[in-house]
């Protein structure tokens, strides 16, 4: 089986997936669900500047919190309307990427993953001590953001959907990237980045942009945390959150198009599961994503990838 | 020196803790002509290619690149400019093929990399220039071969592609002939016979051979010093040169 047929497979499972919850009475399922697509999105956007680009970002709950706080802050003040607080978000988290992008991008390898964790360590620590808006409790956002148009977003089944469009865009949009100029300049950086100066590259200012990019994205799954629980705490910037993504990216296949949606899947998948049998999910989730690594290096994408080319081009 | 010089260098200095690499280095190369920079091992050649090409900041002194001062110019504004360096130790895109590494060299140089939509596959132009730099070079049959699959004298030759596909007017090529065998070099030998008039180079090499034969030019550089500097008939007679670096046995 082609990867041709299995992405188009994937999205009408996803498109048929609350239905199905439905029918069966399980709709609890549908938040879940939603839930996944929110950090699937937050996760391809970690793959594309870690996988793509060989950027090790250990703080992009930075960009999530950014989004989310930008929702939740306009909401506290009186600001609903979801045309207004969420693009504003995305540029608040994009600003946010471009300054921690243009002082980190200077250091290499440890020393970016250090500086990354700290940006956002800091950030986790700046809303911690911001009383006005919950501090370390977090802030209730009392409801979902508002679009008009008869479409309310605090019907699950809709919610899920706006989500799993919002994924879908962000999926295509970094796909077409990866293949398109941009991103196999990215790549050829990750691969060689002394090189790719001495053939006539910007580096630091391409990689800069992804970050950004990638930034911006994160801040668009913070403002669909934000709302998918209407509730917002400093936790979502915590260095655990931005180590999950990570999790989720080297689970999923890093650098694969597909890494981080498969990534989330597995990882929210299976702490649901373990958690119906045992309360120490945290460990078996641990015991299964070690096996996952021992056994597939390249993450779960990667299985498929092989088996594809071992059937023959 | 000639008016129509496409690099000046002046009184380029450089050191690493106590370690002089380059001492008020003055070289130059004209406008089509292949200068050679030999030395021994140690001697600073390749600290000064860094330099020229913008990875090594100079202490002191001035390089100037058609007319400009580019002293302080990053590595990629000097490649956009005309001036590219190739690397003594191979620096290829090892995973990427052949023609993908050369495209990526001419994407460089021929529109913005900030494209976010459209394929690069669609990019025909891109793969066109590609390919015929690959001819090039000599490996118009081994396009589709992963870059780190190449022998190694392959390897060397796509080096040499990586650069000329920036379509430089001045390469500096940092010992393209390292670790080839005779007949990868007579191979190298004939590819930059084939350059030569075409653009300026400053060849930086240990192979006496390939030197004498490609050089109209050659300056000799021992302990960061530049010692000589004149026509290889002229190098070739030189005392201080021939006890320095070449030993009597050589002449």
């Amino acid at each position: 089986m082609g990867s041709r047929f299995l992405a188009p497979a994937g999205v009408i499972a996803l498109v048929l997936l609350p239905l199905l919850l439905q029918a069966i009475d399980q709709a609890y399922y549908i938040g879940f669900a939603a839930r996944i697509l929110i950090y699937a999105m937050a996760a391809s956007s970690l793959n594309l500047i870690l996988g793509n680009g060989g950027m090790l970002s250990f703080g992009h709950a930075a960009f999530i919190g950014a989004g989310a706080y930008t929702v939740g802050i306009l909401a506290a003040e009186g600001v609903a309307s979801a045309w207004i607080a969420w693009p504003l978000a995305i540029g608040v988290a994009a600003l946010v990427a471009l300054i921690i992008g243009a002082l980190s991008l200077r250091t290499r390898g440890v020393y970016f993953i250090m500086i990354t964790l700290a940006f956002a360590q800091m950030m986790y620590y700046i809303f911690v001590s911001m009383k006005g808006y919950g501090g370390d409790d977090g802030l209730n956002l009392g409801s979902r953001s508002v679009v008009g148009y008869g479409i309310d977003l605090k019907n699950e089944l809709i919610w899920y959907y706006v989500c799993l469009v919002l994924l879908l865009a962000v999926l295509v949009l970094l796909n077409r990237l990866v293949e398109a100029r941009f991103g196999r300049a990215l790549e050829a950086m990750r691969e060689n980045e002394t090189r790719m100066s001495a053939i006539g590259f910007a580096t630091y200012r391409h990689k800069l942009v992804a970050f950004v990019i990638a930034g911006a994205i994160a801040g668009l799954a913070g403002v669909l945390l934000a709302n998918h629980s209407s509730f917002i705490s400093p936790k979502l910037m915590h260095w655990t959150q931005s180590g999950m993504l990570m999790v989720m990216v080297i689970v999923g296949g890093v650098g694969h198009r597909y890494g981080g949606l498969i990534g989330a899947v597995v990882l929210l998948g299976l702490e649901e599961l373990i958690a119906e049998f045992t309360l120490y999910s945290q460990l078996g989730v641990g015991i299964v994503l070690l096996a996952i690594v021992l056994f597939a290096p390249q993450g779960i994408a990667g299985l498929f990838a092989r088996s594809q080319t071992r059937h023959g081009s | 020196m000639t008016s129509a010089a496409v690099l000046e260098v002046h009184n380029l200095s450089k050191h690493f803790g106590g370690v002089q690499a380059n001492a008020n280095i003055e070289i130059s190369v004209s406008a089509r002509e292949t200068h050679a920079l030999i030395g021994p091992n140690g001697a600073g050649k390749t600290t000064l290619v860094a330099q020229l090409a913008g990875m090594l900041r100079p202490d002191s002194g001035a390089i100037r690149f058609e007319g400009r001062e580019i002293t302080r110019l990053s590595t990629h504004a000097r490649v956009r400019a005309g001036l590219a360096r190739s690397f003594q130790i191979t620096s290829i895109f090892a995973r990427f093929s052949v023609l993908d590494n050369l495209a990526l060299a001419v994407q460089a140089r021929s529109g913005t990399s900030f494209s976010f939509w459209r394929p690069v596959r669609a990019d025909a132009d891109l793969f066109e220039d590609a390919r015929q730099i690959a001819g090039e070079v000599g490996l118009a049959e081994r396009v589709g071969e992963l870059a780190g699959a190449l022998a190694h004298g392959e390897q060397r030759q796509l080096e040499v592609g990586l650069t000329l596909a920036t379509e430089p007017r001045l390469l500096l090529l940092d010992e393209p002939m390292a670790g080839l065998g005779p007949e990868e070099s007579e191979r190298m030998i004939a590819l930059l016979q084939g350059l030569k008039g075409e653009l300026a180079m400053l060849l930086v090499e240990h192979d006496m051979d390939a030197v004498f034969r490609l050089a109209d030019r050659i300056s000799v550089l021992v302990a960061g010093r530049i010692i000589a500097s004149g026509t290889p008939e002229a190098i070739r007679a030189d005392v201080g040169v021939r006890e320095a670096y070449l030993g009597d046995s050589t002449a």
